[in-house]
């Protein structure tokens, strides 16, 4: 543990956090989308907790943070699907391309 | 002490490849699944750095529950998105641009941060720690995401729900036209009623 140097946590966490970002911006699919997004908010929990193990091991801030993190990202994925079900019921897509209307 | 770099060095090429798959596959159901691996690896970081109680929980929420529900959705709305339009978005080159704009403004500045030279020790008992820090510190951060939790549990129930049941008290527009070239004059009178027998 003490032989792996905080950088490469930092770095490992960073390639995931854009290979995330890439996925929200590139993809056409809603729900392809959320998949990056999820990357995205795995990739931030790694750097908090990585600092958290580096430096500030001694309290308990970070891994209450991670949990809460977690647990909201797991409410967001839930209403998002849901949205995302609905949304296709009423124009027959997900396409977000095709998704420019307010009101259904 | 070199397994675990080995282990570090292993985990993260695997979260690294699946990840890119999750991004890069054309197919989504494979992009979805793919998404298991990656967030088992994730969970597997976690425990590397000494918490196991967040191995559990990215275990059980990521790698188990998020990817199949994703999945269900997704296979509920995939009629019309077969193979051809399932492939990268116009904004792909768009998208790639800003993730290596990311890593270049990111990567100088992690080289710039310091390795601490004493790394602090973790208690044995952090599973502990933290279940009590729930209960006495941050007893009000954790009643209220068990609020946000059912206020998400019953608006996404909702949400799912509600247009099936519009949809049977109140035909959409399309749903009386295909009942019009089908059913001849019985659907105006349905339509009169305002509601379609099931």
């Amino acid at each position: 543990m003490e032989a792996i140097p905080l950088q490469h946590w930092l770095i490992a966490a960073t390639c995931l956090f854009s290979i995330g970002l890439y996925g929200v911006i590139s993809r056409r699919n809603t729900i392809a989308v959320l998949f990056g997004l999820e990357l995205m908010l795995a990739a931030a929990n790694i750097n908090l907790l990585s600092f958290w193990r580096y430096k500030w091991s001694d309290s308990l801030e970070a891994p209450v943070f991670v949990a809460i993190i977690i647990l909201v990202a797991a409410c967001e994925a839930a209403v998002a699907l849901a949205i995302i079900l609905n949304i296709f019921r009423q124009i027959r897509s997900v396409d977000l391309d095709e998704l420019d209307r307010m009101r259904g | 002490m070199t397994s675990e770099i080995f282990l570090f060095y292993g985990l993260v090429a695997e979260v690294l490849i699946t990840g890119l798959l999750v991004v890069g596959s054309k197919n989504l159901v494979r992009s979805g699944f793919w998404l298991m691996p990656c967030f088992l690896g994730v969970a597997c970081l976690f425990l590397l750095l000494d918490n196991p109680l967040l191995f559990v929980i990215q275990l059980l929420i990521y790698a188990g529950a998020v990817p199949i529900l994703i999945l269900f959705v997704l296979m509920l709305t995939r009629e019309v998105m077969d193979e051809r339009r399932t492939e990268q978005g116009r904004l792909w080159p768009l998208g790639l641009a800003t993730a290596v704009a990311f890593l270049i403004l990111a990567l100088p500045r992690i080289a710039g941060v310091a390795q601490p030279e004493r790394i602090p020790r973790v208690s044995e008992d952090i599973t502990q720690a933290i279940g009590n820090a729930f209960l006495a510190d941050y007893v009000l951060p954790f009643e209220v995401a068990s609020l946000l939790l059912v206020a998400a549990l019953i608006g996404a129930v909702y949400l799912a729900h509600s247009e099936k049941r519009r949809s049977i008290t109140a035909p959409s527009k399309e749903l009386l036209m295909e009942e019009n070239g089908h059913g001849g004059d019985t659907a105006p009178a349905l339509a009169d009623r305002g509601d379609v027998p099931v």
